[in-house]
């Protein structure tokens, strides 16, 4: 009795985080229509930040209170309103989406760098050491404190949304967003206010839990899981639900602890997943969803060309081959992801960027696929690799079974979950035997893989690895090329903007969207595979979700849709982002925040990053005399260095000035035979690109056109209104 | 596009017509278009002060697109929309509010998971307060005391329109605009309705509504503005337009 | 061909349909007219499957369909247009067409030369010229043009078309109706809800009216234009009478 009591206690404290945080995360999504991932980075970031006043400073507990809670927390929340979703206003939820989860990651990483991780931070509860018996048990002021914050918060709420104009104004808009307008309540105050209460709850959430566990930016970050869950219990519309969402989530997490036979090995890590397997639970008994009709989608991916990708194919093995013949094996080692990672960046362009959906698992997909080659692939036997893809494939169609009538926020988030159940649980038992099957994961701790041997011959230095990957890159992006030429493709990209036009041609809409998950998470299998040989040992630590979201965000930046965005990925984060931040400690701290800026920028290039490069080396690509030029000299610059003639610094500058000279070459050649022609300059889809408004005037002249393209991206007409507004309340 | 000089600070734009008395509201040749497909092709309509006009069409006529333009939910791609003599093009729908431009939106205009009190409260911008708002709406429609706390959604269609149409009697609008007041309603309940706008009007309300039972209108309007695939095509003494409406509504 | 029986629908508390029955025979186009808000589009929604009835039956070709899901409709030969465009943005006016009949080659075990018909398509509906433009990219007239192709390559027998002609000039409209003349000629069952009533008096053979979800008339187009209910459901009751 005495057990249950405490365990209560210790379940209904953590339920009081839980609905704390979940009921501001409830409350900006159900105001503003933005689903905040980073919704529990911002409470880490003000419980780091209320550590440093209260205790690396050594501020008095109230101001160090004031400071965090009544100004930093309100402050992050309007500022992330202001700045970043303001302008979001009208994108496809999944472009919000990334720039919510960009802005988990960003945070994360700017909290890396601020508080490095690794040094011991000792943060006290509030009254430490104080507590106080109620009926035959005792509770901690601080559990104490926390029960009675959750019970001023549920009361505040209430009290906001129903006992204030501004509060009944955010329920109205929840209701309909343009009748609020006609009432003239103000859009901007309203959301304002959404985000400041809400960023207030995720810091108080932060503040209250951090003391009872480490301070680490990333698990904090991500024990907000645990609070989605209870967000989801409330259809994300309903505090009151959230609230009973949380208390059970809580009591279930408390009971774990205290009866969860703690040498069980299989048992012992589910504790720690118990919250997501309730979030996947919850999230199948979210009600089914209306057909996808047709969405205002901004994005426009084209359809890869042949010789586009013959020539990306190509060149992807080129510089593998020129890679492996200039690089030391140190560097080697250290740039093998680019193609191997690459791959599971590659496989997410059918999924989101064809199919529309959303996956954040694909990192985890590729953890299978490791465990698969570690097992299978002993004495470097392909049948290692072929093993990785199938069990990858199957392991992504059981988790698209269950969630595949789910879409946007609510796919992303069973896939998190799924990832994190993984991380937390799976990927931490021991072996376990089902009928006559024997499954063995990670043998609690890392496995090793041996390289595989092909061909009659063993791939097992880095340079053969990195070959290796870089061919599998070349033909996997071919099959994904392929895949979108072909029927089946055509099917996938038709359902992205209408699953109910595809389903009245007679499609059963099941078995396209679990096939293009299979396929997807085959492939991002065997990219897991060939990066597990890489590392030679491989434990689950490598394949978290928080690993896996930068993948997603750059994919996504470089434009899902195209072939090229999985090269992208790969290069960027793994060849450009690790070659700068060799430069030395400033440039490393930019780069890690790459990705979240990279994402949060992506609101105003909704069709990726991709197709501006593209664009860019255009006159190149279609200038054979100065391609071929470039490719000769390129060639000799690199027979030179093979001579040994050069090392590889020089070596990196020709070729960059090579590729320089052509590139300029080819503008003044395009340049040249435009003028002659007259006729514009035609880009790849046949349509004469509107110049950046910034060149209008320098590349273009002035029309009354142009004029009037720039009055409407400056917003000039709303400006007006302000001052005719102005005037007349004068 | 017009080409003119863009207005800096300190120098909004102004209407000044001289000598002639201000329509309050003006619809100077609009155009709009949804996704780039125009569905205005250049609307002229004004609305005298304490006038009662009423905008007649079929169905898909863009009567609807009218009046989101004119309250600010829509942009208008050329033309003016002029209220009380001041070019509000590109105004944001929730200063337009303020400014005494009440829209009841087509369908029903109120929060359906919010009480009856609520929605009330919601009316409460441009000073009435909130008692006031809710006594002149009880005032109007009695049967909305006993409903007060009762969640809109839940009331049937008749009382959510009462309740909708509540924000322009209480209100004091310098301009209402109905947009299809009887859409999925009984007739008699709809007879009520349009009484209620009568009683507002005789007071000296300027009011300008949409209506697809053009008949019903026929009484309250001053005056009937026809509108037919984008244009208005005829306007003036509602009994002249009544003849033309059968051709226009169901074809020749 | 296809008929739907005593179909009602309910929104929460809004009776959106109740006791609607309509049938359209093989080889005529049957008209469904309407104020805004009457039902018409929710009656599409009900025939198709992409809303479930509160009770009624719909048979397609004497099977009931009543519950099936939207793709299991479509293979009983059911095919229709949406009032929002619902094109397919990412694909050229050729391939929107040729989605739709490679779904139909497949359900259909009809393996014949799915290019062929899809260029067939477009020549009949006159998409020639743009058949290489993006959706985005053609005006709504012609989107509409994409949405009939589609259904056709889908060989449909009954065929429900939701205000097909808006974004329609009239010579667009015109030739729009002699192509629906000519498909019902074809055998094909057509339902049509149209506000262009030249369009809906030229071409129906019978046309139903839906007035706040309920059929309130039905005749030839004649027998309606003089119909006096017809003119009360769209121009409002004679409000001078009740006062």
């Amino acid at each position: 009795m005495d057990k249950f009591l405490i365990f209560t206690v210790v379940g209904l404290t953590l339920s009081a985080v839980y609905a704390i945080v979940a009921s501001g995360l409830v409350l900006t999504y159900a105001t503003t229509g933005i689903f905040n991932f980073a919704h529990g980075a911002i409470g880490m970031f003000v419980a780091f930040s209320y550590w440093q006043f209260r205790f690396a400073w050594g501020m008095p507990t109230p101001v160090a209170l004031v400071l965090a809670l009544g100004v930093l927390a309100p402050a992050i929340g309007l500022l992330i309103d202001r700045v970043i979703m303001r302008g979001l206003r009208g994108t496809s939820e999944a472009t919000r989406l990334v720039v919510s989860i960009s802005l988990l990651v960003g945070l994360i990483a700017v909290a890396n760098i601020v508080w490095e991780p690794g040094n011991s931070r000792p943060f006290r509860t509030f009254f430490e050491g104080k507590r106080i018996d109620v009926f035959v048990t005792t509770i901690t002021y601080h559990q104490g404190i926390t029960i009675l914050v959750a019970v001023i918060v549920a009361a505040g709420l209430r009290w906001l949304l129903h006992g204030t104009r501004i509060g009944v104004s955010m329920r109205a808009n929840v209701d309909d967003g343009t009748l609020t307008l006609l009432n003239g309540a103000r859009p901007n105050r309203i959301a304002g206010l959404s985000w400041a209460v809400g960023g207030f709850l995720a810091g108080v959430g932060g503040v209250l839990i951090a003391p009872t566990l480490s301070l680490e930016a990333g698990s904090l970050s991500l024990l907000i899981i645990n609070a989605y869950a209870a967000a989801i219990f409330g259809r994300l519309r309903s505090i009151p639900l959230t609230f009973v969402g949380a208390i059970v989530i809580g009591l279930t997490e408390g009971y774990l602890a205290g009866y969860l036979p703690g040498d069980n090995r299989y048992l012992a890590a589910f504790r720690p997943a118990a919250a997501v397997i309730i979030l996947f639970v919850a999230l199948l008994l979210v009600p089914n969803p209306r057909l996808r009709d047709r969405t205002h989608i901004r994005e426009y991916f084209p359809a890869p060309t042949h010789s586009g990708m013959a020539m990306m194919a190509g060149a992807v093995v080129v510089v593998a081959v020129v890679m492996v013949t200039t690089l030391d094996t140190v560097s080697l080692i250290s740039y093998g992801p680019v193609f191997s990672l690459g791959i599971v960046a590659l496989s997410l362009v059918p999924l989101v960027g064809f199919a529309g959906q959303i996956s954040l698992a694909q990192l985890s997909f590729g953890a299978v696929g490791a465990i698969a080659v570690a097992h299978h692939g002993v004495g470097g036997s392909p049948l290692g690799l072929v093993l990785a893809v199938v069990f990858a494939a199957l392991v992504g169609i059981v988790v698209a079974l269950p969630v595949m009538r789910l879409s946007g926020i609510y796919l992303a988030l069973a896939t998190a979950a799924f990832a994190v159940a993984l991380d937390r649980w799976m990927f931490n038992l021991p072996d376990f035997d089902i009928g006559p099957v024997h499954i063995s994961i990670f043998e609690v701790g890392s496995v090793s893989v041996d390289p595989v041997r092909l061909f009659g011959r063993d791939f097992d230095t880095p340079g053969s690895l990195m070959m290796l990957s870089a061919v599998a890159f070349a033909l996997v992006a071919l099959l994904v090329a392929a895949l979108r030429w072909s029927r089946f493709g055509r099917q996938l990209v038709a359902m992205r903007d209408s699953e109910a036009a595809c389903a009245t041609f007679g499609l059963n809409l099941l078995w396209p969207r679990i096939g293009v998950f299979a396929f997807s998470a085959g492939i991002a299998g065997l990219g897991g595979a060939l990066y597990a040989m890489q590392l030679g040992s491989v434990a689950p630590a490598r394949f978290g979700l928080l690993n896996g979201l930068p993948i997603f965000i750059v994919v996504v930046v470089g434009g899902a849709g195209l072939v090229g965005s999985g090269l992208f990925a790969g290069s960027m984060l793994f060849g450009v982002l690790p070659f700068t931040s060799g430069w030395g400690p400033v440039f490393a701290k930019i780069n890690s925040m790459f990705s979240g800026l990279a994402g949060i920028g992506l609101g105003r290039h909704p069709s990726g990053a991709v197709p501006v490069f593209s664009r860019a080396v255009s006159p190149l690509r279609n200038d054979p005399v100065v391609l071929a030029a470039m490719a000769v000299s390129m060639a000799a610059i690199y027979a030179l260095r093979i001579a040994g003639l050069y090392s590889n610094w020089p070596f990196a500058v020709l070729l960059a000035a090579a590729g320089a000279l052509a590139y300029l070459a080819a503008v003044r050649r395009s340049r040249a035979t435009t003028a002659e022609e007259d006729s514009g300059a035609d880009n790849e889809h046949g349509e004469r690109a509107p110049v950046e408004l910034e060149w209008v005037g320098i590349t273009e002249p002035w029309t009354p056109a142009q004029l009037a393209r720039i009055e409407q991206a400056l917003d000039l007409d709303s400006i007006k209104a302000e001052f005719v507004k102005a005037d007349l309340d004068a | 596009m017009n080409a003119e000089p863009v207005a800096g600070p300190g120098s909004p734009e102004r209407e000044p017509e001289p000598g002639t008395q201000p329509a309050l509201l003006e619809l100077r040749g609009v155009r709009a278009a949804y996704e780039g497909i125009e569905v205005l092709h250049g609307v002229d309509l004004s609305v005298a002060p304490g006038e009662v006009v009423a905008l007649l069409g079929p169905n898909g006529a863009g009567k609807s697109t009218a009046l989101k333009v004119l309250a600010g939910l829509h942009p208008a791609s050329a033309g003016d929309v002029v209220l009380a003599g001041r070019r509000v093009n590109g105004a944001r729908a929730d200063d337009l509010a303020r400014l005494g431009l009440c829209l009841i939106p087509e369908g029903r205009g109120i929060f359906p998971n919010l009480t009856v009190r609520d929605n009330l409260w919601m009316m409460t911008h441009r000073g009435v307060g909130r008692s006031e708002v809710e006594e002149k709406s009880i005032a109007h429609f009695p049967q909305l005391a006993t409903l007060l706390d009762r969640v809109s959604g839940t009331l049937s269609g008749g009382q959510q329109q009462m309740l909708a149409m509540a924000r322009g009697l209480a209100t004091d609008p310098v301009l209402l605009v109905l947009d299809e007041l009887s859409m999925g309603l009984a007739p008699l309940v709809v007879e009520g309705l349009y009484e209620q706008v009568r009683e507002v009007a005789d007071k000296g309300t300027s009011i300008l509504l949409v209506e697809q039972f053009a008949r019903i209108v026929m009484n309250v309007a001053d005056k009937a503005a026809l509108m037919v695939q984008g244009h208005v095509i005829d306007t003036g003494r509602p009994r002249d337009i009544e003849a033309k409406l059968t051709q226009a509504y169901l074809g020749g | 061909m296809l008929e739907a029986r005593d179909v009602s629908v309910q929104f929460g508390g809004h009776q959106a349909l109740s006791r609607v029955s309509i049938a359209a025979p093989a080889g005529q186009i049957t008209g469904l007219i309407g104020p805004n808000g009457a039902g018409k589009t929710t009656l599409f929604n009900a025939i198709s499957g992409l809303v479930t009835p509160t009770s009624g039956t719909i048979t397609i070709d004497g099977r009931d369909v009543t519950g099936t899901s939207l793709h299991k409709r479509a293979r009983c030969g059911l095919a229709r247009t949406f009032q929002q465009l619902e094109l397919f943005t990412m694909l050229t006016v050729r391939e929107n067409i040729r989605v739709a009949a490679d779904i139909r080659s497949r359900w259909a075990r009809d393996h014949t030369d799915v290019g062929a018909l899809t260029e067939a398509v477009i020549d009949r509906v006159g998409l020639r010229e743009v058949a290489d433009e993006r959706t985005t990219s053609i005006p709504t007239g012609q989107g509409r043009l994409v949405e009939l192709g589609r259904a056709l390559a889908c060989k449909p027998r009954v065929l429900l078309l939701d205000e097909p002609a808006s974004g329609q000039d009239d010579r667009e409209t015109e030739r729009f109706g002699r192509l629906l003349v000519e498909i019902a000629d074809e055998g094909t069952a057509v339902l049509l809800v149209e506000h262009d009533m030249s369009l809906v008096m030229d071409v129906c053979h019978c046309v139903h009216v839906l007035d706040l979800g309920q059929i309130i008339a039905v005749g030839t187009p004649s027998e309606i234009q003089a119909n006096t209910v017809v003119l009360d459901a769209y121009l409002g009751t004679d409000a001078r009478s009740a006062s």
